[in-house]
């Protein structure tokens, strides 16, 4: 008997360990996809785009699920699985005056916005160039790609070039009026102070932040004061407690790799909170109501601790009452 | 009867401990065999096809790398620092490239191996005497899309090549000996069949799974099937493939390198300018030198070093005294 618990639990590790891409191998992707306002059911999502006219379809939309994702981006597909992935739909359009000018439209609809912004924000490209089109949108040299409600959208481009750059945003803009969403409640980065905030970097971790596996929906910004560069980041949890056990675990992980306690040090205005050192960098790790925040990799705890009464500061305003 | 039931009841609760024993372990066995094999196995009958060694016999492990932005170039200086192409080709021989063309991408965002470089190859082949060069690769997307939006099939064609896509019956179980996953698995065996010498040709790339997709990842191309529940464990796959192929010559294309977002990348701000080509008849050698292209070192990637310890070749490129020169 004991060796068939023995057995019984060894399976069920197993099974427990499933990579994403696995997973929907397994379940041959039954998973439902959520559909925007505005969408006609069952129709390719490329197709409700009103083409502006200097374009031609050079084929028909190509539909990838969950288990037949990596058919289309291949080892990329774990970071949109593990994001909550549903279904890619993709085209490509040719400029009517030069067939070499061709674009793809890749539609990702995601499980929810946050894990739209997710993808983006894992993916975005330095030189980004912010557009109108949507608050989480922008261009680089030959591509756009737009953060719209549950879609990531990828225009890619054969090329740089004003005519197709131009093509591809009306055609972003074409899809954004065809599907209206419901305006957001609330953006990944609202919780962040601004004071020293770098445009752009605001990042949704959809699992493993900073390398532990307990720590997932993790929000991180990056910050510049005084010269310095140092990351604050903020993960809303499903209760005070939670947020407070998955502080704690977090501290565990850091102890793992020899974090020292510098909690001492930490000012009576940011009562709770934890300062460790980890080799050379600083981690600062506090919960306020539901949400665990902290600051990662500080060059020194004094920037450390002037971000995180910060930060605390406007998640007291923000996002609701300090726990203790 | 009283005193013979004892004895018997005795007898008969060993022989049922006994077969319960038999059974738990029975159990076990199949839980473990069943847990632990790879579930894409095949459960019975032959090994399958087997590749032969495209390499050179008895030849050392030879490698160039060339500093310059022009690809035909670059390669016909890394091909003479080694004797030559017809040092690996010879008269009459019949020649695989095996290309990268996964994605239908256009050649501009470096997702796949850039036309100069395949008709530069298709002509190095020619000039030495190859009766016949052929290139294949079964992509992710689409073959037809892929072969053609890359500008491979064209390059190809123009030069002299014969573009073989994938087509099912090109497809045979393959099993690689001392592999983990490629056993009875599902190869694009037609093109390979056939061939006296097999060069791949890869571009440089970042690899959201394995940190860089380069030669040896390139090999991924061949494989049929669901290949893609490999991404669970890919450091041992392209260990698995480095075992299945045995080149006889590698060229790894950092003319141009996909530092971010690979391997599909999608923006041109995903690439950076290189100027580096390495020619090796050694893949691993050639993917530890094409790391630091990509900012990291062999050590930062796990597949490099198994390939090193299951023989497929050395991480330490500069124990190939490899010849560098500028193009």
């Amino acid at each position: 008997m004991a060796l068939l618990l023995v057995i019984a639990a060894g399976v069920l590790v197993r099974q427990a360990h499933f990579n994403p891409a696995v997973r929907v191998f397994v379940d041959g992707g039954r998973n439902e996809i959520p559909r925007a306002v505005g969408d006609r059911a069952g129709t390719p999502a490329a197709d409700l785009v009103a083409l502006p006219a200097l374009l031609r379809p050079m084929g028909p939309p190509e539909t990838f699920g969950p288990d037949r994702l990596a058919d289309k981006i291949d080892g990329k597909a774990p970071l949109y699985l593990s994001a909550g992935f549903r279904e890619l739909v993709s085209r490509r359009f040719a400029l009517k005056d030069g067939a070499d000018r061709w674009f793809e439209f890749n539609r990702y609809r995601m499980r929810d916005p946050q894990a739209a912004f997710a993808v983006f924000s894992a993916q975005r490209r330095p030189d980004a160039r912010r557009l109108a089109i949507m608050r989480n949108s922008y261009a680089t040299a030959n591509a756009l790609f737009v953060v719209h409600g549950p879609d990531y959208l990828e225009l890619v481009g054969s090329g740089p070039g004003h005519a197709l750059q131009g093509a591809m945003r009306r055609a972003a803009q074409a899809f954004v009026r065809s599907h209206p969403v419901a305006a957001a409640a609330r953006e990944p980065g609202d919780l962040f102070p601004d004071e020293g905030l770098e445009p752009g970097s605001i990042t949704l971790l959809a699992e493993d932040a900073f390398g532990f596996a307990g720590l997932d929906r993790v929000t991180t910004a990056l910050y510049r004061l005084g010269g310095k560069e140092l990351t604050a980041f903020v993960s809303r949890r499903g209760s005070p407690r939670e947020a407070a056990e998955r502080a704690d675990a977090y501290l565990v992980f850091l102890q793992r790799f020899g974090a020292e306690d510098f909690s001492g040090k930490v000012p009576p205005d940011l009562p709770g909170a934890r300062l460790v050192r980890v080799i050379d960098t600083w981690e600062l790790v506090f919960t306020v109501g539901p949400v665990l925040a902290g600051v990662h990799e500080s060059p020194d705890a004094g920037t450390a601790l002037a971000l995180g009464r910060r930060l605390a500061a406007a998640l007291e305003e923000k996002g609701g009452r300090r726990d203790r | 009867m009283t005193a013979d039931t004892g004895p018997e009841s005795r007898r008969q609760f060993l022989r049922r401990l006994a077969a319960s024993g038999l059974l738990a372990a029975g159990v076990s066995a199949a839980a473990g065999w069943f847990s632990l094999r790879p579930a894409y196995v095949a459960s019975s009958g032959a090994e399958g096809v087997s590749l032969p060694d495209f390499g050179m016999p008895g030849a050392p492990a030879r490698m160039s790398i060339v500093h310059g932005a022009d690809r035909r170039k670059s390669l016909q200086r890394g091909l003479a620092a080694l004797g030559g192409m017809a040092r690996f080709v010879r008269p009459g021989e019949r020649v695989l490239l095996k290309v990268n063309a996964a994605f239908a991408a256009p050649p501009g965002l470096g997702a796949t191996t850039h036309p100069e470089l395949v008709a530069a190859a298709v002509e190095a082949c020619r000039r030495a005497g190859a009766a016949e060069v052929t290139v294949t690769d079964n992509p992710i997307n689409d073959p037809a899309a892929c072969f053609a939006l890359t500008g491979i099939a064209a390059a190809a064609r123009q030069a002299g090549a014969r573009v073989m896509p994938p087509r099912a019956a090109y497809f045979r179980p393959l099993t690689v000996k001392k592999a983990r996953f490629i056993r009875r698995w599902p190869v694009l065996y037609r093109p390979l069949e056939s061939v006296d010498r097999v060069i791949g040709l890869a571009p440089v790339k970042d690899h959201h799974r394995s940190g860089a997709s380069m030669s040896l990842k390139n090999w991924y191309g061949l494989l049929g099937g669901r290949r893609s529940i490999f991404h669970q464990d890919i450091n041992t796959i392209i260990r698995d493939l480095g075992l299945m192929v045995r080149p006889t010559l590698v060229i790894l294309d950092g003319t141009v390198t996909m530092m971010t977002n690979g391997p599909t990348g999608g923006s041109l701000s995903d690439l950076k300018r290189t100027d580096t080509l390495i020619v090796s008849s050694d893949p691993v050698a050639a993917d530890a030198f094409g790391a630091t292209l990509l900012g990291k070192t062999a050590a930062d990637l796990p597949f490099i070093g198994m390939c090193r310890r299951a023989g497929v070749g050395t991480d330490d490129y500069r124990s190939l005294n490899p010849v560098v020169l500028s193009a």
